[in-house]
């Protein structure tokens, strides 16, 4: 346990830290806005702190994803399902023998999309997707719904079409993040997130569409972060 | 003479620099927002030095601090210095204009001796040489016996006070030149789908969208081994803002497509056109509009009694033909003595 509270505590915001000083130095939308403008949390430009202490609502992002690529190029195009294969193993019992309905991890081995589900499912089945999605799917079937943050209830997980799939909820009932490859940060505009894994395109204190309210503490019986309302 | 060294990016505007701006016919390039934002999107750092006479200017420079460790693939650090290098001479943002200003009765000299060795002084031993880019023959010719002296290339020039009329333009070119040019002005008059927007110290411009047009000349130009490092969106708005800057938007009516965009930097004698940008013609551009952009820019030149306008570097057939005229360029590089 004090290894995990160790981790949590330095390694993570640590490797935020770096991402934010690689992102300064790399990533021409970062440099500019900081430069300019400035952050908080760390500064990187002393005396300039910005607006929301540097977070950026997704809709800033409309247009400027190459500017995401950092100068030794990259991709310019966001995952929306980024995080999936981690996440949804941990929120549902996911077995290399289930039939996932809808969206499925890119390797999981058993899948069909929506339109051509069977009528009478045999074995272990699992339906991914969108509260529309799931509607068509039969009452029986076990569910995981893709959630936007600002939407969510209990259960779920959460979804941005830049940000992927930033966690879920867990039997404990709290909603995990996607931890330790994404980051979040309380901000004046909400949570802010940081994929710490995605060197391209650079997606540093990001507020989802939609907003983001919510504070971070860590799960009592995980011991690794969750959000709270 | 006592030198004063910035670095614009985190030193603020000197109370006189509006004022030696002025005195030294330095353009919207050299306003010090446009600095800063220039130097925080590059790869080098960039200083800006003023030499003094007492308490009178009498120099700016220019430069950026080039050397190892090289950064290919990353802006300079707010504090990282090379070790070893040169100091490369340079307009602010644009190669294709000298880097420095001096008054009427300092030498180059003052480059070559004085200068060089307040950046000896200011960036250590390992501050090995000089470069100065857009030095004409005579200039080099003033330096002192330990030099290398490279030509590179020219840069074009309209000769605009030779020209009392547009008219008058007009017949100094070819035959084929100038039938060429009215059936362009015609094609423009009739296009009713083509807004041209003509903005001065413009703070609502679309700078992203223009940024993405850069995109598509930056990804003809760019190198393989160094990229090209794309003009920072806060550079452009900074430099569309002043007031001294005209921007030209050539825009698709129907769909609001951005199709071309110049800047032409304003001076009371010799306007300098700076960015051209246009989308290949499998994407809507259009050739002809290249043309007919540096046509109106010679038209507003005289008829604001310029006396040249300053074309730059490259595209040389287009420019001679519509009466443009070349200047020599070198590149003069001196050792900066060690002590
Ligand atoms: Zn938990």
């Amino acid at each position: 346990m004090a290894h995990c509270r160790i981790v949590w505590t330095f390694g993570w915001r640590a490797l935020y830290r770096q991402v934010v000083r690689s992102s300064f130095a790399t990533v021409p939308f970062y440099r500019e806005r900081w430069a300019l403008r400035g952050r908080t949390d760390p500064v990187v430009v002393a005396g300039r702190t910005g607006e929301h202490g540097g977070a950026i609502p997704a809709a800033a992002l409309a247009g400027r994803l190459p500017d995401l690529v950092p100068l030794a190029g990259g991709s310019a195009t966001p995952d929306p399902l980024r995080g999936l294969e981690i996440v949804l193993p941990q929120c549902a019992r996911v077995a290399p023998d289930t039939l996932i309905i809808g969206v499925a991890p890119e390797h999981h081995p058993l899948s069909v999309p929506f339109e051509s589900t069977p009528d009478e499912p045999r074995g272990h089945v699992l339906a991914v997707g969108t509260r529309a999605q799931l509607a068509g799917v039969g009452p029986a079937v076990p569910r995981v719904e893709l959630v936007p943050f600002a939407e969510r209830g209990t259960s779920g997980l959460l979804v941005d079409e830049l940000l992927g799939v930033l966690g879920g909820a867990r039997d404990c009932g709290h909603w995990h993040l996607d931890w330790p490859r994404v980051y979040a940060r309380e901000t004046p505009l909400g949570l802010a997130f940081t994929l710490l894994r995605q060197r391209s395109p650079r997606l540093v204190d990001i507020v989802p569409a939609g907003g983001a309210d919510g504070r971070i503490i860590r799960c009592p019986q995980h011991r690794t972060p969750v959000v709270v309302a | 003479m006592k030198a004063e060294i910035f670095d614009p990016r985190t030193d603020p505007e000197p109370e006189y620099w509006a004022t030696l701006r002025a005195t030294a016919g330095l353009r919207a390039d050299w306003a010090w927002e446009v600095l800063a934002a220039q130097a925080w999107g590059a790869r080098s750092a960039q200083l800006i030095t003023v030499l003094f006479d007492g308490t009178t200017p009498k120099a700016v420079v220019n430069a950026a601090w080039l050397g190892a460790p090289l950064h290919r693939f990353s802006f300079t650090g707010a504090t990282s210095r090379p070790w070893v290098g040169a100091v490369h001479v340079r307009g602010p943002g644009s190669g294709a204009v000298p880097g420095w200003w001096l008054a009427d009765d300092v030498p180059i000299t003052a480059l070559t001796e004085t200068y060089a060795r307040a950046m000896r002084r200011e960036l250590g031993p390992g501050c090995l040489a000089l470069v100065l880019r857009q030095v004409t023959a005579d200039q080099a010719a003033q330096a002192g016996r330990l030099k290398v002296v490279r030509p590179t290339e020219r840069i074009w020039t309209f000769p605009v006070h030779e020209w009392s009329d547009p008219e008058a333009w007009l017949m100094k070119l070819s035959r084929s030149r100038r039938s060429n040019l009215r059936g362009i002005f015609r094609r423009v008059r009739e296009n009713d789908g083509l807004e041209i927007r003509i903005e001065t110290g413009t703070t609502t411009l679309d700078e992203v969208r223009v940024i993405e047009a850069m995109r598509w000349n930056d990804d003809k130009y760019g190198g393989k081994l160094i990229p090209r490092v794309r003009v920072l969106s806060g550079y452009l708005r900074a430099l569309v803002a002043q007031p001294d800057v005209h921007s030209t938007s050539y825009i698709d009516r129907a769909t609001g497509d951005l199709i071309a965009f110049g800047t032409a930097l304003d001076h009371p004698t010799v306007p300098i056109v700076r960015s051209w940008t246009q989308r290949p013609a499998s994407e809507g551009g259009a050739k002809y509009l290249y043309f007919y952009h540096l046509s109106k820019q010679v038209e507003w030149a005289i008829a604001n009694g310029k006396r040249f306008v300053e074309l730059g570097k490259g595209k040389s057939e287009e420019k001679k033909s519509l009466g443009a005229f070349p200047s020599d360029q070198a590149a003069l590089a001196v050792p900066i003595r060690p002590w």
